[in-house]
């Protein structure tokens, strides 16, 4: 339960971008496949940015390393839940 | 677990070599310190054996047994790294909760803290923060703890404070520690390396930090 409070707790500070990039994808193409591919690349890119850019130092990924969990598994988190949303707003508009 | 080891660790940033043949014995049950000037790679070290870095070539045995994957993801370790983990918004039971560590404890430990206990992360200056978080990776379950620079900061008082709550948790976790506060280290610590020109260095005696030219005087 902690680690899923965790989880979500990212997921609260990186959602945004990605799934906002996604769902107008599906919006005006109106073709699930591409809006993934934009929500998997966008996300990627944001992973990116933040390692590379932003903070280099991965100091907000300290919390999460003490405690056990990835990059890698904070992503694919991430990556998933805004899929589910994706499904949930491409059912609705359909 | 009974010791962790570090042997054959090269870690190179860009053509700086900054670690050239490290070998790093902690053993529970004991507080091993770290000292060395500053850029020797004292903090590489220990991001290296926390398994958030990853060198050119390392080994990280424990109990003899090597450790292929980071340490960090089998749940055995913590860091405190230099700067502050806790997010902002986080209060001060929320912190406690996530690392499963006693706030009642605490706040015996550290009464001036007992008005504050809703408080955030970011209403506490930078020393409290440091305080509060220390206490919590010394207190938390793993059993491996690695203290970068965790006097930095810190009213004298406090120090001692921390020191005594180490020297109490030694008896069942690994500790190992570094800061340039070195007479702090040298006073806690029961095994001593000094990080020198990328090579590890098992101090005997005080005198060996002179020799080594660590410092002046100790």
């Amino acid at each position: 339960m902690k680690k899923l409070k965790l989880y979500f707790l990212f997921y609260k500070t990186k959602f945004l971008f990605p799934l906002t990039f996604a769902i107008l994808t599906l919006v005006f193409t109106n073709i699930m496949l591409i809006a993934v591919i934009t929500l998997l690349m966008a996300t990627l890119l944001i992973w990116f940015y933040q390692g590379y850019v932003n903070d280099r130092k991965k100091v907000a990924l300290y919390l999460y390393y003490n405690l056990g969990i990835s990059t890698l598994k904070l992503y694919v988190f991430l990556f998933f839940i805004n899929l589910i949303v994706l499904t949930g707003t491409n059912i609705c508009i359909k | 677990m009974k010791y962790i080891e570090i042997d054959n660790v090269e870690l190179n940033f860009g053509k700086t070599e900054i670690l050239k043949s490290i070998y790093f014995k902690a053993e529970k049950g004991k507080i091993t310190g770290i000292l060395g000037s500053n850029g020797s790679g004292k903090t590489s070290l220990l991001r290296i054996l926390f398994g958030e870095l990853q060198p050119n070539n390392k080994l990280i045995r424990i109990d003899s047994k090597p450790i292929l994957t980071p340490i960090y993801k089998k749940g055995l370790i913590k860091y405190l790294p230099q700067f502050h983990v806790m997010p902002n918004l986080f209060s001060l039971k929320k912190g406690f909760y996530f690392f499963d560590v006693s706030l009642d404890a605490f706040l015996n430990d550290f009464p001036n803290f007992k008005d504050f206990e809703n408080n955030r992360f970011s209403e506490f200056s930078g020393g409290e923060r440091r305080v509060i978080e220390t206490y919590i990776f010394i207190k938390s379950k793993s059993e491996i703890i690695l203290l970068d620079e965790p006097f930095s900061h810190l009213a004298p008082l406090y120090i001692e404070k921390i020191k005594e709550l180490i020297t109490l948790e030694k008896k069942n976790k690994t500790i190992i520690i570094t800061d340039h506060l070195y007479k702090d280290i040298l006073n806690i610590s029961d095994d001593i390396y000094l990080l020198k020109d990328g090579w590890s260095k098992l101090i005997k005696n005080h005198e060996d930090l002179i020799f080594h030219k660590y410092t002046n005087s100790i």
